[in-house]
């Protein structure tokens, strides 16, 4: 048995080694380099007790009848835009309540039923501070992942992410 | 008195260690050692091999997977090309003025030395855990049932204080079942509480949702 060996490549995983560490063992590729990139469609919504139902320009979401969305009996879109999303470089956006959104897509890969993404996010409150500071996901396109619960106007913010193209 | 010792690559240091390397470099190198030419660093990666080969071996003799990683390792190092063998030839064929030291530092590491020998033993100590996990996982394990109730949460308590760290980063792996759809591979709510949810079922699509329970007023 090479017992050096696997130490060796151990090693150069978890220690610098001017020999080994600058070229590992084989890794398996995370994202497609030629599809690094994708346009992420943000929609802003504001959930409060007010009684109107939910806004017919968020179009159709039943989810939001079910728990935990059915704590709120309204929703009303606020706003619905594209980011477009360089791998590993992350995209701001200002929210309602002068908080911000980061997001970043952390990889791309071609699957059986289509591309899947990689996404982390983080949630700034108005003073700059984590208020989410970290969430890492994966998606095919269309699909949604909601965050929720920042404080907005006697109800709360709700910013649902998905993958548009 | 300054002198300088004979230094070693790592990869002609594994070579040596598993017996690779043909017979005219391994009888130099021994020759080292027993004059005591062998560079500090190399006596201690050597001691440190000396420690740990018999834990690994244990975990991963007879094992053929253990075999690939060698195999890939290896192939991995020759792709490396004519340029490393360069370097490692010039660095093992210099001509050294080399002061003598006691064998018994090979296996008596001096306390100067300790840290990069418990560093080693460390890495072996959690390469051996590795390996013994990598060992287990081709055993035939039922995996525990899990049927899907929607919505089903997740909660998260609070870090200590703002201050505190934050845990270490979790790779994000793509999910291995495309038809999971929507996957929260991590979430790190800081000082605030929260919730994961998925919503829906896998027929209509699932949605995610991280809910902070507690995000303070605006």
């Amino acid at each position: 048995m090479k017992i050096a060996t696997i130490v060796f490549a151990l090693m150069a995983t978890t220690v610098a080694s001017p020999t080994l560490a600058a070229d590992p063992a084989p890794a398996v590729p995370l994202t497609d380099e030629s599809a690094a990139s994708a346009t992420a469609e943000v929609i802003i919504l504001h959930g409060t007790n007010s009684g109107e139902g939910i806004d017919p320009k968020i179009g159709d979401l039943p989810q939001l009848k079910e728990p935990p969305f059915s704590s709120y009996d309204s929703y009303k879109l606020l706003e619905r835009g594209d980011e477009k999303l360089e791998d590993a470089k992350t995209a701001e956006k200002k929210l309602p309540n002068d908080g911000k959104l980061e997001l970043t897509l952390r990889g791309v890969e071609p699957g059986k039923k289509g591309k899947r993404y990689a996404f982390e996010a983080a949630i700034k409150d108005a003073k700059g501070k984590d208020l989410l500071p970290s969430v890492k996901w994966t998606t095919k396109q269309g699909e949604y992942v909601f965050l929720a619960g920042p404080k907005y106007k006697k109800g709360i913010l709700v910013i649902g992410i998905r993958v548009s193209k | 008195m300054t002198t300088s010792k004979t230094e070693i690559s790592d990869r002609e240091l594994m070579r040596f260690y598993d017996g690779d390397l043909d017979d005219e470099r391994t009888e130099e190198i021994e020759r080292w050692l027993d004059e005591g030419a062998l560079d500090d660093e190399a006596l201690d990666k050597l001691a440190g091999l000396d420690l740990v080969g018999d834990l690994l071996a244990e975990a991963v003799d007879g094992d053929e997977r253990a075999d690939d990683v060698v195999d890939a390792v290896m192939a991995k190092l020759d792709a490396a090309g004519e340029d490393a063998d360069a370097e490692d030839d010039e660095a093992a064929n210099e001509d050294v003025d080399a002061e003598l030291v006691p064998l018994k530092k090979l296996q008596t590491p001096a306390n100067d030395n300790a840290p990069r020998i418990y560093m080693l033993a460390a890495v072996a100590a959690a390469a051996a855990a590795g390996l013994y996990i990598w060992g287990n996982q081709g055993q035939d394990v039922e995996p525990p049932p899990h049927a899907y109730v929607p919505p089903t949460t997740m909660t998260a308590e609070p870090t200590a204080s703002p201050a505190a760290p934050a845990p270490p980063p979790t790779a994000v792996g793509l999910a291995d079942d495309e038809d999971e759809g929507v996957e929260i591979a991590a979430v790190d709510f800081g000082t605030h509480r929260g919730s994961v949810f998925y919503v829906g079922d896998a027929s209509a699509g699932r949605t995610a949702v991280v809910w902070i329970n507690d995000a303070g007023e605006p």
